[in-house]
């Protein structure tokens, strides 16, 4: 694990490491050597470079693919790819429904037209 | 007025539905469309045509052409002959200069045919010069078709929704259920009438508006444009009805047999009282025709001759064969056309049967099937190119008002292609796109060159097939914001917030110029979370960023920082920021605000050819940051951390990780704005923190425009705003950035041979000019005003201009032009305030 404390949260509300030099199990995978890590895993990361990115990212939960087809083209999950006009995002099917990892700059934004677009269905 | 009731009609007759056409109530049924409600209240002329004003009804009630086109809600040029009835719905006339039956406009049909023949607009109305604002604005007012309400705010809300299916049917006709039906795997039917009971999944009313490439298929579903990716697409497009071409061929009565089949069989509508009926499909209508109670005065599958007669735009006679027959119906058939366009678009070959005078699609792209009429599944014998008669006009294409004159002089004019023709006349270029017209032009140009069809071929099918708001392509109205993690502290603190690039950022706090004089006496803070910041990691990275810029930081200590312009391979400015090396495999670099996605992928792009042993990692997102700056920036920061501050520990130009109040922070001693200035990286969750401990420590929030006016004084350039993509590192007068001595950077190859045709220098100057002002001298420009402030500090305007390089000398004289006069300025080489930078070193 990297060792950048100013990198880091103090109290992170969901745990992301972003995973280079490989996939490890259990991960998200977002390249061909590259992988999100999300929340408390037992994943064995020796041997890889890895980078906090609990605060570059927001988590934004989707309940149904119905609402999803109007965010996304990619249909194949999990996948890295984008959503809305552009925003890059990595997406893992979760339950019945989908979460979408954003960057929190661009959070707001992607929240409010989810949001809106739900309301259209 | 309705027939009996019909075994095969849509309407529900129990169901009235009553809405408001020119302002006056109208009753349909459910089921209708608004045209045949409109067609049942007694309405015959739908609209006015786009050139002549002549009048225009049904004539294929499939919502090809443009005959019935009508402002329906505020929305124009819907085809009223397939929008379904709705109740209240506003429908009004559009083109008109009084009514659809009464236009004044018609008056051109009249008398302005000589003066309008095709392609007048390209050698008419030139002369004088000076009237052509006044031509302009009549032939902007009657030009178009329909008129957009500019006051509305959209006419409703649009959705795009993404699919992906195994098997996509285009058209719901025989041939098409019949490929979904024995497809497998997810299989999807888009149609454009309505939708049927099936195993698999129908899109309907529904439109495939284009093929593109890797199997996109675009359709229009009401407001929603699907866009759907399928592994096979099987085109079950049907064929299209073509008309004939004959002298009066527009005159409202004339319609295809495919018109009149719907209007009797489904909205139970009299389409006449007494009719001919020309052509081998319209003869097959008698079933329909004694059902109607229409009168067959003659029927005639191949004529040899043959124009219609009218009185104010309607069909009162025919000339067939050279007997005249009173008739109020005229149902011509030009054949089928297998509507290939989407193939077309697909990338398939097109190519001309003469045996039964159709284009046919052939050798299909990969994944894309034709099935039924479309493939060419069609008998029939081929049409004439031209009934010969005389009479009124004979119409090639009814969208654009383009008449077989009209072709015949392109063609004598020397447009003898069928593009060439297209561009020159319009023909198959207006809403239609060619479905009534392709055909036509192309049998007339054979005929009219001595050629044969094949010879002539097909205009260039182009999407969508049919026209469709802007609103569809669009999507819904969003536009990404990135807000930085402090976004409510500036929104909190009524700062004026403004777009730089795809950044809201604050511009200030209500009074820019006491925020600059607060970071000049005292303590101000800025939130510059915006920066670009990237990691660069590995045994590689100090090499990496060796050939990456110019500047060499390989020989930087830990802990310290340098700055850093990258340049391209042509030696051109692209991005600038500050490099931090935080241990000796570990860096760390800020980029501009817009500039952060461009630097990583260029990055990433050389290392996969270099193959560094590297990881570069955006942290853009990850991290805030925020410029503390000031004169008492130190005794600020220091009962907020352990860190030791002192000028001699904690020197101009470290990097050092350090806490402020309870936050991790990566502190960097820059000043950007020419003060003592410590600026924090922190994670961008725990920023609030921060920022608020800053400000309750005395810290007065500045913003981009205090910004700007402090960094001018120092002369610090803005990458984008002060360089363009000509600028290189000597022309910008940076070029000590330059280590010309390493082996090898992007870019170095260019070094030698830097075009230096101007230079950035500082100016000073009584008069604030705008930014881009001329620099004048001896009369001729002589260089341009990219930056300009007006400096309390330094007590006048100043600025950073590009100017020749004789003028890039300390003191020489230059003028700008503001407002026309040219006001004088002084060249400046050194910063405006503090140029020995010892506030920064303090």
């Amino acid at each position: 694990m990297t060792r950048l404390s100013f990198l880091s949260p103090v109290s992170p509300s969901l745990r992301i490491l972003e995973v280079r030099c490989g996939v490890p199990d259990g991960s998200i995978p977002i390249g061909p050597d590259r992988a999100l890590v999300v929340g408390d895993t037992a994943a064995n990361l020796d041997g890889y470079r890895v980078y906090d990115m609990s605060a570059a990212l927001v988590a934004i939960e989707v309940e149904s693919e119905a609402l999803l087809q109007r965010v996304t083209e990619l249909t194949e999950f999990p996948a890295a790819g984008s959503i809305l006009r552009g925003v890059p995002a990595v997406i893992e099917p979760r339950g019945s429904g989908f979460r979408l990892f954003v960057p929190q700059e661009l959070s707001q934004y992607a929240a409010e037209t989810i949001d809106r677009l739900r309301s259209a269905l | 007025m309705r027939l009996r009731s019909q075994p095969t009609e849509r309407i529900d007759r129990s169901r009235p539905i009553t809405f408001s056409y020119a302002g006056r109530e109208v009753t349909g049924f459910a089921g209708d469309t608004v045209g045949s409600a409109l067609y049942a209240a007694g309405r015959r002329v739908f609209s006015r045509s786009f050139k002549y004003h002549r009048p225009r009804g049904l004539v294929c009630c499939s919502g090809h052409c443009p005959n019935c086109m009508m402002t329906v809600d505020g929305v124009p040029n819907v085809r009223v002959c397939v929008e379904p009835l709705q109740p209240d719905i506003d429908v009004r006339d559009q083109n008109v200069l009084g009514s659809a039956d009464r236009d004044l406009l018609g008056i051109v049909d009249k008398v302005g045919g000589p003066f309008t023949p095709v392609g007048f607009y390209y050698r008419t109305m030139i002369r004088p010069r000076r009237a052509w604002p006044l031509y302009e604005k009549v032939l902007r007012n009657l030009a178009g078709l329909g008129r957009v309400d500019e006051t509305a705010n959209g006419h409703g809300h649009y959705d795009t929704v993404h699919r992906r299916v195994d098997v996509l049917v285009v058209g719901g006709g025989p041939a098409g259920r019949a490929a979904a039906r024995d497809a497998e795997g997810e299989v999807l039917l888009v149609d454009d009438r309505g939708g049927h009971e099936a195993p698999y999944e129908v899109l309907a009313p529904a439109t495939a508006l284009a093929i593109y490439e890797g199997g996109l298929v675009p359709v229009a579903l009401g407001n929603i444009l699907y866009r759907i990716r399928a592994e096979r697409i099987v085109v079950a497009t049907g064929a299209l009805e073509q008309p004939l071409l004959f002298a009066g061929n527009d005159l409202v009565g004339v319609m295809l047999p495919e018109a009149f089949r719907r209007m009797v069989d489904e909205w139970a509508l009299q389409p006449g009282e007494r009719a001919v009926l020309v052509g081998d499909a319209a003869a097959g209508l008698k079933l329909q025709l004694a059902r109607a109670g229409v009168e067959i005065a003659a029927v005639s599958p191949v004529p040899t001759s043959l124009s219609a007669q009218g009185r104010k735009g309607r069909l009162r006679s025919v000339e067939l064969d050279g007997v005249r027959i009173d008739c109020d119906l005229l149902v011509v058939s030009g054949g089928l056309q297998p509507a290939y366009s989407l193939l077309a678009q697909a990338g398939a070959r097109i190519e001309y049967e003469p045996r039964r005078g159709i284009f046919v699609p052939t050798e299909l792209p990969d994944g894309v099937e034709v099935v039924g009429a479309a493939a060419g599944e069609i008998e029939q014998v081929p049409a004439p190119a031209v009934l010969d008669g005389h009479g009124d006009k004979c119409f090639v294409c009814i969208c654009e008002d383009v008449t077989t004159k009209d072709v015949k002089r392109a063609l004598r004019e020397g447009f003898d292609s069928i593009e060439l023709a297209k561009r020159y006349t319009t023909v198959t270029m207006g809403p239609c796109q060619g479905k009534l017209c392709q055909l036509a032009s192309t049998r007339l140009l054979a005929r009219e060159t001595d050629t044969d069809e094949s010879a002539i071929g097909t205009t260039t099918a182009r999407p969508p097939w049919r026209p469709i708001e802007l609103g569809l392509l669009a999507g819904p109205h969003h536009e990404p914001a990135k807000l930085t993690p402090l976004h409510d502290r500036h929104e909190a603190l009524g700062a004026e917030v403004i777009w730089t690039g795809a950044w809201r950022r604050a511009f200030q706090y209500g009074d820019p110029a006491a925020e600059v004089r607060a970071v000049h006496e005292s303590l101000g803070l800025i939130d510059v979370s915006t920066l670009g910041k990237v990691l660069v990691e590995g045994p590689g990275a100090a090499e990496l960023l060796d050939r990456l810029y110019p500047n060499r930081f390989s020989d930087l200590k830990p802990g310290r920082i340098r700055y850093g312009v990258l340049t391209s391979d042509g030696g051109r400015i692209m991005d600038d920021g500050t490099v931090a090396r935080l241990d000796d495999e570990l860096f760390y670099v800020t980029t501009t605000s817009t500039g952060s996605e461009g630097v990583v992928e260029w990055f990433e792009w050389w290392n996969a050819i270099w193959g560094y042993d590297a990881e570069i990692v955006n942290v853009t997102g990850a991290l805030a940051a925020m410029n503390l700056a000031g004169p008492d920036a130190r005794e600020a920061l220091a009962p907020l951390t352990h860190a030791d501050l002192a000028s001699d520990s904690f020197r101009y130009l470290d990097a050092k990780e350090i806490t402020v109040a309870g936050v991790p922070c990566l502190a960097l001693r820059i000043g950007f704005v020419g003060e003592l200035g410590y600026e924090l990286h922190c994670p961008a969750t725990d920023a609030g923190r921060l920022w608020d401990a800053l400000v309750a420590d005395g810290a007065t929030p500045f913003g981009l425009e205090a910004q700007r006016v402090l960094r001018l004084e120092k002369g610090h350039v803005i990458v984008g705003q002060d360089t363009d993509s000509e600028s290189n590192l000597v022309s910008a007068r940076m070029q000590w950035t330059i280590k010309d001595d390493k082996f090898d950077f992007v870019g170095k190859l260019a070094v030698p041979h830097l075009d230096v045709r101007e230079k950035l220098v500082g100016f000073t100057t009584d008069v604030l000019p705008p930014e881009g002002a001329q620099v004048v001298r001896d009369g001729r420009i002589a260089g341009r005003v990219t930056s300009a402030r007006f400096s309390e500090r330094v007590g006048g305007a100043i600025g950073l201009a590009w100017v020749d390089p004789d003028s890039a000398e300390e003191g020489a004289a230059i003028s700008i032009r503001v407002d026309g006069s040219a006001h004088p300025a002084a060249v400046t080489l050194a910063p405006f305030y503090d140029p020995e930078g010892a506030l920064l070193r303090s």
